[in-house]
């Protein structure tokens, strides 16, 4: 009882991760229809940030700032000049698609060139251990899970509470009778990709204390952030988060009988499994699929 | 005059639509826009709203030139366009969407605005809180009317505002524009089929066939709707 | 010197990974993450084979190829079903899992140092161990990937894929299955990247997993984009210029771990280039800048709408539509008892009763949202109804997919015509050829003489049934230039190439000017005469009563009156219903 808690508190903290890397991609796809692989470049460019802010003598909390300013940044350059480029040429989607691998691994590589291969580590977190009963965390699981959370809920008050969260949502519900009422779409597209280059950052970040930050991270930050949108069902924000602890859920408490070696497969099978039971996701609530 | 629009010519990718069209119109009239489907009336009202790049010919507002202008200016100007079929958002609620259609007015102007819409619409006001996509058929059409007043507009082009609606409804969605345009004194192209309504609201007529007007001009209440077959 | 024989072997390996991809990605339009997983099954499934059981290395690759292959179908099946972005993911998660497994079962892998020792190949007695000796053995390979790769891009297997990759629904509704299409492509790409992996690993005699991450499919990517995507010559193109690239770096004067990095910045920095300024690649080939709605097209288009009028078109075509005209049955040939269906609370089709009797010509009419369109697509199987059947020639087809509906005889076209614009007229027309041959990836490679004469036959054919719409000498022009008029008469072209008997016509005269559309009117008359049976929707009642011997008047889903055109016309009450009351 006391393991299946332990893994459950585990699986959180992981879990929210995910749920971070889930709602802003999704927010991305969901406004933008853009299969934005370079998110996985965002990632990484918010860790190193951090890490570099860190090096020039910042505090942890500064460098956190630094950290979602620059992967704010980078985001709104990658939808300004690439993809506002490629839409303007009709490029395919397989067009958009190959454009932002090679932004993703151009922008690895980079940093790679910059700062090395080694593990790059985030000093200063406070790590105390929480011991209730036989169940052991410490205090950088309640601040993912928190963090998590707090942002989730921040989000969905600016969706539904704010003028621009109106008209983003408007731009996802209905992107023709947007632009017929006046909306520029251009510009909430870029919102869009600012808004979840924000969301990815702090979990750059955190995975960056916890774990440290080495370059091929942005590749499996693009499949977590994929696979939450996908088993939560496209177009669905609340799905995707749920999604997200799903997953953290599912890897951790699978430990308790595979070596956690095999986590990806655990979630492979998640991910599978609803491909087949319910394709359109937990909780999508549109089938898109080719219009006749 | 408060439209000219000459020679236009327009369509999609390499499908030619409309060929050369020219007619005008004038303050607070209201002009109703027959002909079967792919005649191009909608293709008409697209390419005067600037949702589609004219190819050939002008547009005048008020005596300017607006050919090919964004939509997004011509709304801030004072022209609404209603498209057909589910011209709202579905996911955001009835108070929302008409925030969002009058994006960039502040709150007073807004309260104003959308007490219009509920005195014309008050079932609207009802269900403010309501999922747009949940509303029946007939309070949707209702809701995509309310917004394309959101911003006051001088010109409206509406699209088919009686399509798919149950007879009843249509009624009252016809009295809802005749109101409108007697209260703002708008000019008002009126895409339709339904040719009673267009005969109670408009007082002109334009008969599209094959991207061609074959008729325009003020509609005898005498005509009959089973000589209308020859236009279709 | 050996040096150089080296950069020969990468090429080829490299040309032999991009091949099979294409299949997958440049001609079928599936963008798959894992072919470097297949490429890495395929190097440890015969490395493991041969160090532990000594087996000969051409096994090796077959048992290479045959996991490869049951892997991929594993994959194929669930993800390539409902949306692309299901596939991306998949195969994404499996290079995950792929390269998790390659590290981690250190038993049989050894997990990060990697398998050392693999045998080199012997061939006939000859062991086969300096460069010299592999460059003939690995261009071999290469010439026969590349020869099999022709062979399925230029059966008519290969033009269902294009077809695909242009316009799914459109293929489905030509009677081909393109989930099958698509799940045999994908299985076969991932066993032809097999080989490369099996000759890699017994060149290199060493393999880690570090060869095989996502770094690898990516530069698989390059290699089909800078050579061109779908084109046949693109991979080798591509692998010459991207192993030469690589291995230009080395000479630099730089730490090979900065080599490292400068190599995947350029590979990625050739991709983004590629994509904006040149998505075609070097050679050209796919679609990759799709002309979209709004887009203005070039005058030339625009002003060309006349077209020359398929005159006398019954005379020239004797034989093109024997095979249609089966024995003629007396009673209705397609009936639909009670049929609904419902789009989120609206009755879209309600309780619909029709009859469609052999060899007449009806027209479906109705206010908009009759549920015309809807109808059409519950009768070709694109929806499925709710109450009530479907019944064709005698037999149910209610529950039947939409490929299956076609091959019995019922085919349909659309309102937005959903050509294959990037191909040639005389193929939209070949693709739609029901019953070939070459359609079977195995038989394609087994029965070449059968092929080509069915092939010869159907060009034949193809040809007649273009000559019938007037299209004769448009036949080697890219579909998505011809003008409108002449789109739609090649869209009647492709319908009756699938040889339907029953035809259903969106809206055939939408669109067209008054002299195109009275050129159409006796082509279709036509048809008639040729044991075909016509259903059109259309909002033209001018068409309507040119054309149809019968008018079916739909309204809120149901049938609401059947005449003959001056019937229904003079009836007030339809004509209040159809102009409002």
């Amino acid at each position: 009882m006391d393991l299946l808690l332990q893994l459950t508190i585990n699986g959180l903290s992981m879990g929210s991760i995910y749920l971070l890397l889930g709602i802003s991609w999704g927010l991305i796809f969901a406004v933008t229809r853009t299969f934005h692989f370079a998110h996985g470049a965002t990632f990484v460019v918010a860790a190193y940030s951090a890490y570099f802010f860190q090096q020039l003598g910042f505090s942890l909390i500064l460098a956190a700032v630094g950290s979602v300013l620059a992967a704010v940044l980078f985001g709104m350059a990658v939808e300004g000049i690439l993809y506002r480029y490629l839409r303007k040429a009709f490029a395919s989607h397989l067009v958009v698609f190959v454009a932002a691998i090679g932004t993703l691994i151009t922008v690895e590589n980079l940093i790679a060139m910059g700062f090395g291969t080694d593990v790059k580590t985030l000093e200063g977190f406070p790590i105390k251990v929480i011991k209730i009963g036989k169940v052991g965390f410490n205090n950088l699981h309640v601040v993912m899970f928190a963090t998590a959370g707090i942002l989730f809920f921040l989000l969905m008050l600016y969706l539904h509470r704010t003028k621009t969260g109106k008209a983003l949502r408007a731009v996802i519900s209905n992107p023709e009778m947007a632009e017929v009422i006046g909306i520029d779409t251009r510009k909430y597209f870029l919102l869009a990709f600012a808004l979840g280059s924000l969301l990815v950052a702090p979990a750059a970040f955190l995975v960056t204390i916890e774990r440290g930050a080495t370059i091929d991270l942005g590749h499996w930050a693009i499949l977590y952030a994929f696979m939450p949108v996908i088993i939560g069902g496209i177009g669905s924000l609340p799905g995707a988060a749920l999604a997200g602890l799903i997953i953290g859920l599912a890897e951790s408490i699978g430990i308790w009988k595979i070596s956690s070696q095999w986590q990806v497969g655990i979630a492979f099978v998640v991910l599978v499994a609803v491909m087949i039971l319910k394709p359109t996701g937990l909780f999508g609530f549109r089938v898109y699929r080719g219009k006749i | 005059m408060i439209l000219e629009v000459k020679n236009l010519v327009g369509g999609y990718q390499n499908k030619r639509v409309l060929h050369g069209l020219s007619f005008s119109m004038g303050d607070g009239e209201v002009v109703g826009t027959i002909g079967h489907n792919g005649a191009g009336k909608t293709t008409l009202l697209k390419s005067l709203f600037g949702l589609l790049p004219p190819w050939e010919g002008q547009i005048l507002f008020r005596s300017h030139d607006i050919t090919g202008r964004k939509p997004d200016s011509n709304v801030k100007e004072g022209i609404a366009y209603m498209p057909q079929g589910q011209g709202l958002f579905p996911d955001l609620t009835v108070m929302e969407n008409l925030e969002i259609s009058c994006f960039g007015l502040d709150r007073k102007t807004l309260k104003k605005r959308s007490q219009q819409v509920f005195e014309l619409f008050p079932i609207l006001e009802e269900r403010k809180r309501q999922r747009a996509g949940t509303l029946s058929g007939g309070e949707q059409r209702m809701m995509s009317v309310g917004l394309t007043l959101m911003h006051e507009p001088t010109l409206m082009f509406l699209d088919e505002p009686s399509l798919g609606l149950a007879p009843r409804i249509v009624q009252l969605v016809m009295e809802n524009i005749i109101e409108i345009n007697r209260r703002f004194k708008n000019s008002i192209l009126l895409v339709e089929q339904n040719f009673e309504q267009v005969k109670r609201v408009a007082g002109k007529i334009i008969v599209i066939k094959l991207g061609q007007i074959v008729f325009s001009g003020i509609l005898d209440p005498a005509l009959d709707k089973r000589e209308l077959w020859k236009y279709f | 010197m050996d040096y150089i024989l080296h950069i020969l072997i990468m090429i080829a390996i490299y040309a032999i990974l991009g091949l099979s991809f294409n299949l997958i990605l440049g001609y079928t339009g599936l963008i798959s993450m894992c072919h470097a997983a297949f490429f890495a099954i395929g190097a440890y499934t015969s490395a493991l084979l041969c160090v532990h059981f000594g087996m000969n290395f051409l096994l090796g690759i077959v048992a290479g190829m045959i996991v490869t292959g049951v892997i991929s179908l594993l994959v194929a099946i669930p993800a390539i079903r409902v949306r692309d972005e299901y596939l991306i993911v998949t195969t994404l998660a499996l290079l995950m899992i792929v390269y998790t497994v390659l590290m981690n079962w250190i038993d049989l892998t050894r997990g990060a140092a990697g398998l050392s020792g693999i045998p080199r190949p012997s061939l006939l007695g000859y062991q086969i161990s300096t460069p010299a000796a592999f460059v003939p053995l690995l261009f071999g390979f290469a010439g026969i990937v590349f020869l099999a790769c022709w062979r399925i891009v230029h059966s008519p297997f290969g033009r269902v894929l294009r077809a695909i990759r242009e316009d799914e629904v459109a293929t489905e509704s030509l009677g081909k299955n393109v989930r099958a299409f698509k799940i045999w492509i994908f299985v076969t790409g991932g066993a032809l990247a097999a080989i490369a992996g099996s000759l890699f690993a017994h060149y290199m005699t060493y393999i880690s997993p570090a060869n095989f991450t996502i770094n690898d499919t990516i530069l698989i990517f390059a290699v089909i984009i800078i050579g061109g995507v779908a084109n046949s010559w693109g991979p080798v193109v591509g692998a010459f210029i991207l192993v030469s690239v690589m291995e230009a770096l080395r000479f630099m004067e730089i730490s090979p771990t900065i080599v490292g990095f400068a190599r995947q910045i350029a590979y990625g920095a050739i991709l983004i280039l590629f994509m904006c300024f040149r998505p075609q690649g070097f050679l050209g080939g796919g679609p990759a800048y799709p002309k979209k709605e709004g887009e203005i097209p070039d005058s030339s288009a625009r002003k060309n709408e006349r077209l020359s009028s398929p005159e006398g078109a019954g005379s020239r075509v004797s034989g093109l539509f024997q095979e249609a005209s089966g024995p003629r049955i007396s009673k209705s040939l397609l009936r639909l008892k009670g049929v609904s269906k419902n789009f989120g609370g609206l009755k879209a089709v309600n309780q619909c009763t029709i009859d469609l009797a052999d060899g007449e010509i009806v027209g479906l009419i109705g206010p908009n949202g009759a549920g015309k369109t809807t109808l059409f697509n519950i009768i070709t199987g694109f929806y499925s109804p709710e109450t009530g059947s479907v019944h064709f020639a005698g037999k149910d087809i209610s529950a039947l997919p939409a490929h299956r509906i076609t091959h019995l005889g019922i085919a349909r076209s659309f309102q937005n015509l959903r050509l294959f614009h990037n191909m040639t007229v005389l193929d939209n027309v070949l693709v739609a050829r029901p019953r070939q041959t070459g359609e079977n990836l195995i038989w394609a490679f087994l029965r070449f003489g059968q092929i080509s004469r069915e092939e010869r036959e159907n060009r034949e054919k193809a040809r007649g049934y273009l000559k019938f719409v007037g299209l004769d000498d448009k036949a080697d022009e890219l579909a998505g230039n011809l003008s409108y008029a002449e789109q739609k008469l090649l869209s009647l072209a492709r319908l009756l190439a699938t040889e339907a008997r029953l035809i259903l016509l969106d809206e055939p005269a939408s669109g067209l000017d008054q002299m195109v559309m009275e050129n159409l009117f006796p082509l279709v008359k036509d048809l008639v005469k040729y044991g075909k049976t016509i259903c059109i929707v259309e909002h033209n009642m001018e068409v309507i009563r040119a054309m149809a011997d019968e008018i079916v008047f739909l309204n809120e889903g149901q049938v609401l009156a059947r005449g003959t055109p001056d019937q229904i016309m003079k009836a007030p009450e339809l004509a209040e219903i159809y102009f409002g009351g």
